[in-house]
């Protein structure tokens, strides 16, 4: 069987337009357990996020047409994955969706890790706070961090433009750092 | 210079201010203890992210994507024309009116021409081989002079 490892997103993505089954295939080995990844940690459910993941590659074959090669498949692929995740917390009124207010002042988080995460005791602590943050600060940063994508490619999978994902990163960074700070709160 | 905003420190964090701000900044950071604690606590905030144990999606979805993909392909095929898919149905509709109307045209005139009296009888309050009560009240419900 040949292998597509070896091309890029853009190229597997153009071959499966134009109907390669096998190109498209690469793509969903390529993304499948970072789209899960993404989707577990944001539904905080294991079993909607594999359910949706199969969704996510499903829409993705569907619409491929509406794939523009100027635009990183990534991106594109994440975006899908995220409206079909927030659709599902919308409906299942699973969070509460109350707009962020980007212009309000910042103020600096009070104090965070005064060391390195490194226990296991750290590490459900820090799981707990990312699980306890408001829904678009969870995402951005799972984009951001876990995902590392670009600043300009999760404006891309937001909708948003880049000064606000700066500007969102950084409130969801401090917002983070603050649940740190209350282990008790997060933890109960 | 005076201390960045925390926004800028956060944008330093992950190397996405322009070259030259990303220069003024590491110049201060390398002076300004509290920003240089600032910048430690997001170092330490993106390595212990990074390092979180992912969640396992346990199966190969790729592995059956062909065959599901095909199934995918069938669901999106282009929808047909108005003609394309109402057109035989609709034609068939319309031939078993027409046909309905011709045959009931040729049937027609006996039932329309029933006799008024034959129309009164089927609303006589005396049913057929009854027997009447008052014979001039029978006689002028059935019409009869």
């Amino acid at each position: 069987m040949r292998t597509l490892a070896h091309l890029d997103d853009t190229e597997c993505a153009t071959r499966a337009q134009r109907g390669d089954g096998k190109a498209f295939s690469a793509l969903v080995a390529r993304y499948q357990d970072r789209i899960y990844r993404f989707l577990a940690r944001l539904l905080r459910s294991p079993d909607d996020a594999l359910e949706l993941t199969q969704d996510t590659f499903l829409r993705a074959y569907q619409g491929l047409d509406r794939w523009r090669p100027d635009a990183p498949f990534k991106a594109w692929l994440f975006r899908i994955a995220r409206n079909i995740a927030f659709d599902h917390l919308r409906r299942d009124k699973l969070v509460a969706f109350v707009e962020l207010n980007e212009d309000i002042d910042m103020p600096d988080p009070s104090g965070g890790p005064d060391r390195a995460l490194e226990t296991a005791q750290d590490m459900r602590l820090l799981e707990a706070a990312l699980q306890s943050l408001h829904a678009q600060h969870r995402e951005i940063l799972l984009l951001r961090e876990i995902e590392e994508l670009s600043y300009d490619d999760i404006a891309a999978v937001l909708s948003l433009n880049a000064g606000t994902v700066k500007s969102r990163i950084a409130r969801a960074r401090a917002a983070l750092l603050d649940k740190l700070n209350s282990p008790s709160e997060v933890l109960q | 210079m005076t201390c960045p905003r925390y926004v800028d420190i956060s944008a330093y964090a992950d190397n996405m201010l322009p070259p030259s701000t990303q220069r003024e900044l590491a110049m201060h950071i390398e002076t300004c203890p509290v920003c240089q604690g600032r910048l430690q606590e997001l170092t330490m905030l993106q390595q212990g992210l990074q390092a979180l144990p992912s969640p396992a999606l346990g199966v190969d979805l790729s592995a059956g994507w062909e065959a599901r993909a095909t199934r995918g392909r069938a669901q999106r095929r282009p929808a047909r024309s108005f003609w394309g898919s109402w057109g035989v149905p609709g034609l068939a509709v319309a031939l078993s009116l027409v046909s309905g109307v011709w045959l009931g045209g040729l049937m027609g005139g006996g039932a329309v021409a029933a006799s008024s009296t034959s129309i009164v009888r089927v609303f006589d309050p005396v049913p057929p081989g009854g027997l009447c009560a008052a014979t001039e009240l029978c006689r002028a419900s059935k019409g009869l002079q």
